[in-house]
């Protein structure tokens, strides 16, 4: 958005240049990188297992427990950074399996156009309706919570906006003259669809997989929240829907769980925002 | 002079950016008598429009006026409150802007939006009285039935009904001045005919100053009475419309008309405006006019020249003395040449025909037809240049694009060397397409921005694969020279050239594979006047080297007249007169051809006497047609037109008309 | 508008609707073990998990299963709840008045709200306002529901007491019809804003982004030059069309309403559905899982056709086309 216009955009000729010549898409670029990182290297920067009692119960924020402790005397800072690698691994799984579906779609129904892009728009329509969430609690209640689950289904169900932003920016660049001028030259179709259009489409569909990212951290975390997370990792949903019985003795319990979640999205909306920005698209 | 009106003086406007402030305008001042008609003639980026927006106040945030002041009727516009000055708008001052499309809102009723500006500035008036207003308004800029077409959206009206709107709604309230911004650059050249004399009309009916601006000599020479020449934000020159034409004192003003193509005197190669115009950011020292200028000095680059008298003939410029008009170099003998019955044609177009069904929604049956070419017929010969004219929607573009494979033919031959285009495919078509490239009408749409400069000229290369690596190289750096590009240029993105550069570039691109012809899809028209003339002398130069035959689009007949050996112009679909460009231009058989030229304005001072100026708009191109296309808007047309459909015949001059201008049957 | 673009309109719906039911069933099917399980739960008796095999034909062949699903899920007919022994779609309808006022006034405030703060954030582009608004929205954007309802019960139920902290009323109710809309409304204030202020951001990010576009517009600038009022060419001209996005995401809006209410359900113990269906992923209470499932994918086929409806009423490009 609007954290900053860029500064110094003539300067910068590649992508990474102009989004750091971003306020919002530096801070984005960084704090998504720092989550990536912890996400990664949880298990060293982890000080206690997550897992294992090991302080006093429902300890406030201590030196030895940054984050304090849970009712079974867990670590929360642990905890909070193990969180991060399932957000990471579910959402970069979601991203995955939507954008391959999404430049599909969206590719041959923009580029092929006719009857095949209507059937191929119609289908579109039909996963958009479909409410994910609530397709996901249906999942967990029939197949049981996993991450696999959870992969499939939102990624199922993610990549109608992705396959729309590709198609609209393969059917606006099919119209352009340079188009016309490979055609000219005597290009092949794959190569018209290769060099001259997906690398100018892809951008636009990378700013929405940013968003795309934060949003389903969001709706991992909800899931988490009510306990239909995967009960093998531990996640910031799960934390803070521990934390909703001992509200009234444990803040931190809530907070800091729910600051990881918060952070992590603006941090990916930002990027969004922010290459928005450097693809001079608004 | 009488009493001024308007009365601008100092004037700065700027605009922050990375750099500082970047002065948009600086140091303008200039006088409006009352009832008098300033024209300002500029480039992009001269400062033009922001001059107009100050005087509204509505210089577009983050600019700002730094300095100046802005006297209407006495009364400093500057010092005003924003209530006062609303008042003002709309109905002291009235603006009509250049995009008629956009420029109204699309979800109000053209009706309601020109009440708003009544009532804006008349709270007690009635309902019933406003909407009377509102349709004598209508009627009196020419809508034709104001009573239900003030009830409709702006989307069912064209262009031109809906700048005869934008006027309504300026002189709604009997304005003391008025502002045209390219009021008619957006449309059709026989509808700003229309549009203009509505503007003069106007002007006349109200009695109120007008202030048009346009990059267009023609438009200025036929609607004012003095000229102010922008030029780099400063006003460069200024004096009554004969003083300046018949004497510029100015280099600039002397080389752009010198470089404006023109349908008379003699053709050849332009005097063109070496460089291009200044970018407002980076303004050069002293007289921007300058690094462009045959005569400048040191004192040039130093210091800012002062524009002399205010109210009678002065130029921003040291050696104003030594300003001599350019001549036009006369290259008719070498044309003249060309204009022999030469060689078998190159290519032959032989009764195309692109029909589109209109699909407007899904398991629509009852598709509508639109015939955008409707049975042409043209051959071009080797090194000639044939000239395909028309208005938008006449399909001398689509026209093009059939020609190279880029729409699929309803039916119809096309022949490059005897082979057949239309029926060849796969790796045969691609071999056959090198010899016809084609040059785009936009220079930025038609280079992909994500390649460089050399990427985007090797790529005709790399696809035909007929040369390794070095080879490619070294041919790149031999066209680019060829379009006189630097090699600098080579690594850069097109996002960092200027409209003329790309054009450049897009022209190395098409002579990559050496192609006997080029396609020219309105080559011109994107570019700044300036720029033009530079293309137009490249183009002929490349034609002479190189021996090529170009196939000209365009909607700009004086520009075709300067490159064309021949031409055809096209209405709906169809080629309506055809032949030597000469013949054609001086002695036009077909009334509309004749219309079409009579509307070009002519940047000559009292150059126009007998206007023709065609009622209505452009139809649309329709299902199928009784009669000839044109009979609806010919001013000639009898009940035998609206009956048959005339033939193309004779040659070399061809018309498809039942009645011909006399003077011109042969 | 005319007839025949709300008859093609409606018939759209009709894929949609096929594919939500298609899904559900497809899911139904897919489940691991018997499909019975899935549906039924595991604690059910023989007599209920004959009747349910009865109800959706499991011993048929796979098109009929398929058609008598379709059939049941149409009728809403899904069986009956073996937890609670009674009809799916009865329980539900007990709890759906509850959801739908929290959903219902989340929409209208965050509606209301974000329009108002993004046309602030537009006129003052670039301003403290516009930065400040752009601050709390980006933030609440990134806050899931679930948080932001913690910290409000931590903060404005818990440590300042202004807001009951659990339910929809109080344990015992004012004697006063008026009263008792009072405690309602008392106990519906806090969800109701944290439900809405996740959508407050999205509304007013969209009416800012369209606002500030639609004023740099050629015809805002007309508006202008005709001497009206900046109000009038703000709340006329530039709104009219700024507000286009906002109408057409209201069909996604509603489903993410009902996701948010689930979650805020459960933290400010609302009685709505989402309390319910948490229990039947719990007891496997397949017929309250559909029904639900159905019910919401349906409000957002149907907010999607209203709002392109109501859409065709106000663009004239489209009504006559």
């Amino acid at each position: 958005m609007i954290l900053g216009r860029s500064e110094s955009r003539h300067q910068a000729t590649t992508l990474i240049g102009r989004l750091f010549a971003t306020t919002s898409g530096k801070v984005g670029a960084i704090v998504t990188l720092i989550v990536l990182l912890v996400a990664i290297f949880a298990d060293v920067l982890a000080p206690y297992d997550p897992l294992s009692p090991i302080g006093p119960s429902l300890s406030p924020p201590t030196r030895e427990h940054l984050m304090g402790t849970d009712a079974l005397g867990r670590d929360l800072l642990s905890g909070v950074i193990h969180g991060a690698r399932t957000s990471m691994v579910i959402a970069l799984s979601v991203g995955a399996v939507a954008m391959v579906i999404g430049v599909l779609v969206g590719g041959i129904s923009g580029y092929a156009g006719g009857r095949l892009d209507d059937i191929l728009m119609r289908f579109t329509e039909i996963v958009q309706v479909l409410p994910r969430f609530f397709l996901a609690i249906l999942a967990v209640a029939f197949f049981g919570p996993g991450l696999l689950t959870l992969i499939l289904v939102l990624g199922l169900t993610s990549w109608v906006i992705l396959a729309r932003v590709i198609r609209a920016e393969v059917l606006s660049l099919r119209a352009r003259e340079f188009v016309d001028s490979a055609l000219t030259q005597g290009a092949r179709g794959s190569r018209v669809l290769f060099r001259e259009i997906l690398p100018n489409a892809i951008p636009v569909g990378i700013i929405y997989l940013a968003l795309l990212l934060a949003f389903i951290i969001l709706i991992e975390a909800s899931l988490g929240f009510l306990g239909l997370g995967d009960p093998n990792a531990i996640s910031w949903g799960f934390l803070a829907g521990q934390a909703q019985q001992f509200l009234r003795v444990a803040w931190w319990l809530s907070v800091f769980p729910g600051l990881a979640i918060t952070a992590t999205v603006l941090g990916l909306n930002l990027l969004g925002d922010g290459l928005t920005d450097a693809l001079g698209r608004r | 002079m009488t009493q001024s009106v308007l009365s601008v003086k100092g004037l700065r406007v700027s605009f922050p950016t990375p750099d500082g402030r970047a002065r948009a305008v600086q140091d303008v001042g200039f006088d409006l008598g009352r009832g008098e008609t300033l024209g300002i003639v500029g480039e992009s980026g001269s400062g033009k429009t922001v001059t107009a927006l100050s005087i509204m106040g509505l210089v577009p945030r983050p600019g700002e006026i730094e300095a100046g002041s802005i006297e209407l009727n006495g009364e400093n516009l500057r010092r005003l409150g924003e209530r006062r000055l609303r008042q003002v708008r709309g109905s002291e001052i009235g603006m009509i802007f250049q995009e008629p499309m956009t420029s109204l809102h699309p979800t109000l009723r053209v009706g309601f939006q020109i009440a708003e500006a009544i009532r804006a500035h008349d709270g007690v008036i009635s309902r019933e009285e406003v909407r009377a207003r509102v349709e004598s308004l209508l009627d009196r800029v020419g809508i034709p039935d104001a009573r239900t077409r003030a009830d409709e959206y702006p989307h069912t009206w064209s262009g031109g009904m809906l700048q005869r709107a934008m006027i309504a709604m300026a002189v709604a309230n009997d304005p003391d001045v008025l502002i045209a911004d390219e009021p008619t650059t957006a449309l059709d050249v026989t509808i700003q005919a229309q549009v203009l004399e509505v503007l003069r009309e106007m002007r006349t009916e109200t009695g109120a100053a007008l202030i048009i601006i346009s990059h267009d000599l023609g438009v200025i020479a036929e609607m004012s009475d003095r000229i102010a020449v922008m030029y780099g934000g400063r006003i460069v020159e200024t004096g009554t419309l004969e003083e300046v034409f018949s004497r510029p004192l100015h280099p600039y003003t002397a080389g752009l008309m010198a470089s404006i193509p023109s349908l008379e005197g003699p053709v050849g190669s332009l005097p063109s405006i070496p460089g291009r115009p200044p970018d407002i950011a980076q303004l050069p020292s002293g007289c921007s006019f300058h690094p462009r200028c045959q005569l400048a000095q040191e004192v040039c680059a130093s210091s800012v020249p002062d524009l002399g008298s205010r109210d009678g003939h002065g130029a921003a410029c040291f050696f104003s003395d030594s300003v001599e008009r350019p001549v036009q170099s006369s290259a008719n003998v070498l044309v003249a040449q060309r204009e022999r019955i030469p060689t078998p044609p190159l290519l032959e177009v032989d009764d195309l025909r692109v029909h589109y069904k209109e699909r407007r929604r899904l398991f629509d049956r009852r598709a509508r037809v639109a015939r955008a070419v409707d049975g042409i017929s043209l051959t071009v010969a080797e090194g000639e240049t044939l000239g395909l004219v028309g208005e938008s929607g006449c399909g001398k573009t689509t026209t093009a694009r059939a020609i190279l494979r880029l729409v699929e033919p309803t039916s119809g031959h096309v022949r490059f060397e005897g082979r057949d285009l239309c029926h060849t495919e796969g790796s045969d078509l691609r071999r056959l397409r090198r010899d016809i490239q084609a040059v785009f009408q936009d220079p930025f749409g038609s280079l992909n921005p994500r390649l460089t400069v050399r990427k985007i000229v090797a790529s005709p290369l790399e696809i035909q694969g007929e040369m390794n690596r070095a080879e490619i190289r070294e041919r790149v750096r031999d066209l680019l020279e060829l379009v006189s590009l630097g090699q600098e240029l080579e690594d850069r993105y097109p996002a960092a050239l200027s409209g003329g550069q790309r054009q450049r570039v897009g022209i190395a691109r098409a002579l990559a594979l050496e192609p006997a012809m080029l396609v020219l899809d309105e080559p011109l028209s994107a570019l700044d006047v300036s720029i033009q003339a530079q293309i137009l002398n490249l183009l002929r130069d490349l034609q002479d080297r190189l021996g090529l035959s170009y196939l000209l689009i365009a909607h700009d007949l004086a520009a075709v007249r300067h490159l064309a050996n021949r031409v055809a112009v096209m209405y709906l679909g169809k080629i309506v007169e055809s032949g030597f460009r000469d013949e054609v231009y001086s002695h036009p058989a077909h009334p509309y051809t004749k219309a079409l030229l009579s509307a070009v304005p002519v940047p000559r001072p009292g150059a126009r006497s007998d206007q023709i100026v065609l009622r209505g708009d452009l139809p649309e191109i329709g299902d199928r047609s009784v009669g000839c296309r044109f009979a609806s808007r010919c001013y000639r047309a009898e009940a035998r037109c609206l009956e048959a459909e005339p033939e193309l015949q004779g040659e070399p001059h061809a018309f498809a008309c039942f009645f011909p201008l006399a003077e011109t049957v042969s | 508008m005319n007839a025949g673009y709300v008859a093609r309109r409606l018939l759209q719906l009709l894929p949609s609707i096929a594919g939500i039911v298609l899904v559900a069933f497809l899911l139904l099917q897919m489940a691991p073990g018997d499909p019975i399980l899935a549906l039924a739960g595991e604690s059910g008796d023989a007599e209920y998990y004959a009747f349910m095999r009865e109800k959706f034909g499991l011993d048929d062949s796979m098109p009929e299963q398929l058609a008598r699903f379709a059939s049941n899920a149409i009728r809403g007919d899904l069986g009956v709840s073996y937890t609670q022994g009674r009809p799916a779609l009865t329980i539900i309808g007990e709890r759906l008045g509850a959801t739908l006022l929290l959903a219902g006034s989340a929409l209208v405030i965050s509606t209301i709200v974000g329009v108002l703060a993004g046309v602030i954030a537009a006129r003052y582009a670039g301003g403290v306002r516009d930065a400040a608004i752009t601050t709390v929205t980006l933030s609440l954007y990134a806050a899931p529901v679930f948080w932001i309802g913690q910290l409000a019960l931590l903060f404005f139920a818990l440590r300042l007491g202004w807001f009951p902290t659990n339910g929809m009323t109080s344990p015992s109710p004012p004697d006063t019809a008026f009263g008792q809309f009072l405690d309602l409304l008392h106990h519906l204030a806090l969800p109701a804003l944290v439900l809405a202020s996740q959508q407050v951001a999205s509304v007013s990010r969209l009416t800012r982004i369209g606002l500030v576009e639609e004023l740099s517009t050629d015809h805002v600038r007309t508006a202008r030059a005709k001497g009206l009022r900046e109000s009038t060419v703000v709340w006329r001209h530039a709104l009219r069309r700024a507000l286009g996005p906002v109408f057409t995401v209201i069909g996604a809006r509603i489903g993410y309403l009902f996701s948010g209410a689930v979650v805020v359900e459960i933290v400010f113990g609302w009685p709505g559905i989402g309390r319910l269906m948490l229990s039947a992923v719990q007891t496997r209470d397949g017929p309250i899982l559909l029904g639900i499932f159905l019910l919401v994918s349906t409000a957002v086929v149907v907010a999607n056709l209203i709002t392109d409806l109501a859409y065709g009423t106000v663009d004239p490009r489209i009504r006559y086309r």
